[in-house]
């Protein structure tokens, strides 16, 4: 068994790699959750261009695993860009970009994916009868959407917003590939080291469920909390 | 610097190369579905039951699954089994065989799903479809068998085929172990051009998936339409317009 000394030097390690992993997360869920919003917005409506095109991009995502979009993109994405900055004689080193950006680029695409499917569900789950409620009261339907459908959407969303943001976390785990000095980096780098793989591997895997435990710990509280507020108001619960 | 020629023709050839490896990671995919739904089964028991520490257990456990990235859960098995094997009294091993350490890992990724989708599908089912059975007299096992679990499959079906394909892309990491599946020979293939054709081995790597997942969706929205058909309205015309 190894011994706690190495464990916590392991995990330091480690958690160097942390500030990557926290931003390769939420800087793709930030910038995907307007995209995501709209488009979940489209297909809930059932618009018929419109939700057949985020279906097809929907489908695309979920049908190819991230780790070889991940490949795909390393491979791809540097010497398009290359051909193109070449074509306008620009004064840029393609090669000594950060592959950091082509990680968020791919993670950006999945989570606007995940995130649309996300939001189809919440807003259809809100009720028609909220709606036509809204409208017969006067609302106007800029109203009665901003006021009525979209808060209630999102709070039906959060758990699911746990969920993908969970699955963020997980996912980038695999910027490794594109040398990204993530937390699965660092431990890779730890165990080259110290040769003790199964600490490095475990102090990993243990700071990973811990962080997914904390967001949703943190989204739990969110969610109880806007509950409350709602049936809090309301005095009733939507179903 | 130079720039790579594009070789529509190698796509053709890395699919010719890749077709074979099919079999592999769907068996991966088969066995590690499989034992995973055994052991969902089990959890979902544990989850639903009145015993209190097995239901903490199965929710400590799921929760820590929840955050466990595959690619590292892959790593510790492959890295650790043999380990916790001679920790445990058992004749050492050096290294399990990389195959284990794969169907493992996803067996346990697997189980943490498919007990989400088989709690869901089971407090889907109306309670009193339960009363209905105690009523006419059936045994524990009676309505388990002949309620509980028919309804609780078809409730189940479209969460299943999602586990699945799921389980599929997650599957794509075995190659970071060194198995020689799909992804593992289409890496082999980069290697053997010293790197070239990446792209188009990986767009022929793409095709397959892609109609991998869509194969199995689509099977199993046609189960589901087998298995819903008493549920259609067209069934019941008689008693819906008495």
């Amino acid at each position: 068994m190894p011994e706690s000394g190495v464990f916590f030097g392991t995990l330091q390690q480690v958690l160097r790699g942390l500030p990557y992993t926290l931003l390769l997360t939420f800087v793709p869920l930030a910038f995907a959750f307007l995209p995501g919003l709209w488009f979940g917005w489209l297909r809930a409506k059932k618009s018929v261009v419109g939700s057949r095109l985020v279906g097809a991009y929907v489908t695309l995502f979920r049908s190819l695993p991230l780790v070889l979009q991940m490949l795909f993109a390393y491979s791809w994405l540097p010497s398009l860009l290359a051909s193109f900055v070449r074509a306008r004689a620009w004064d840029i080193d393609v090669f000594s970009i950060s592959p950091i950006y082509y990680a968020l680029i791919v993670l950006f695409l999945n989570t606007v994916a995940a995130l649309s499917e996300v939001f189809r569900a919440a807003f259809s789950a809100v009720s028609r009868h909220e709606v036509e409620a809204a409208l017969a009261v006067g609302y106007k339907k800029r109203q009665a959407f901003f006021r009525v459908w979209l808060p209630q959407a999102v709070t039906y969303a959060l758990p699911n917003l746990a969920s993908a943001t969970v699955n963020l976390v997980r996912q980038s785990s695999l910027a490794y590939l594109m040398t990204v000095p993530e937390m699965t980096a660092r431990a890779r780098m730890a165990a080259g080291l110290t040769f003790d793989t199964i600490t490095a591997y475990a102090a990993l895997l243990l700071s990973y469920v811990v962080l997914c435990f904390v967001i949703d710990t943190i989204y739990d509280v969110v969610y109880a909390r806007v509950i409350r507020k709602m049936t809090g108001t309301l005095r009733y619960r939507g179903t | 610097m130079s720039y790579r020629t594009f070789d529509a023709r190698q796509i053709v050839d890395a699919l010719g190369v890749l077709l074979p490896y099919v079999g592999i990671s769907l068996l991966i995919l088969l066995i590690s579905t499989v034992i995973g739904m055994l052991l969902g089964l089990l959890l979902a028991s544990m989850l639903v039951g009145r015993h209190r520490a097995l239901t903490l257990f199965a929710r400590v456990f799921m929760r820590f699954m929840r955050g466990a990235p595959a690619v590292v859960l892959l790593l510790l098995v492959f890295y650790g089994l043999p380990v916790l094997w001679t920790g445990i009294g058992l004749p050492a091993i050096s290294q399990i065989s990389r195959f284990v350490a794969v169907i493992i890992t996803f067996a346990l990724i697997a189980s943490a799903q498919m007990a989400n989708v088989f709690t869901a599908a089971y407090r889907a089912i109306p309670q009193s479809q339960r009363d209905a059975a105690i009523a006419v007299g059936y045994t524990a096992s009676a309505r388990f068998f002949r309620v509980i679990l028919p309804q609780g499959i078809r409730n189940a079906l479209p969460n299943l085929a999602n586990t699945i394909t799921w389980l599929l892309k997650e599957g794509a990491v075995a190659y970071t172990i060194g198995v020689i599946d799909l992804v593992g020979r289409a890496q082999l293939r980069i290697s053997a051009n010293y790197g070239g054709f990446a792209l188009e081995t990986y767009i022929a790597l793409a095709i397959i998936f892609f109609l991998l997942i869509r194969i199995i969706e689509l099977s199993f929205h046609f189960i589901e339409k087998k298995a819903s058909r008493h549920l259609s309205m067209t069934g019941h015309k008689e008693i819906s317009d008495a």
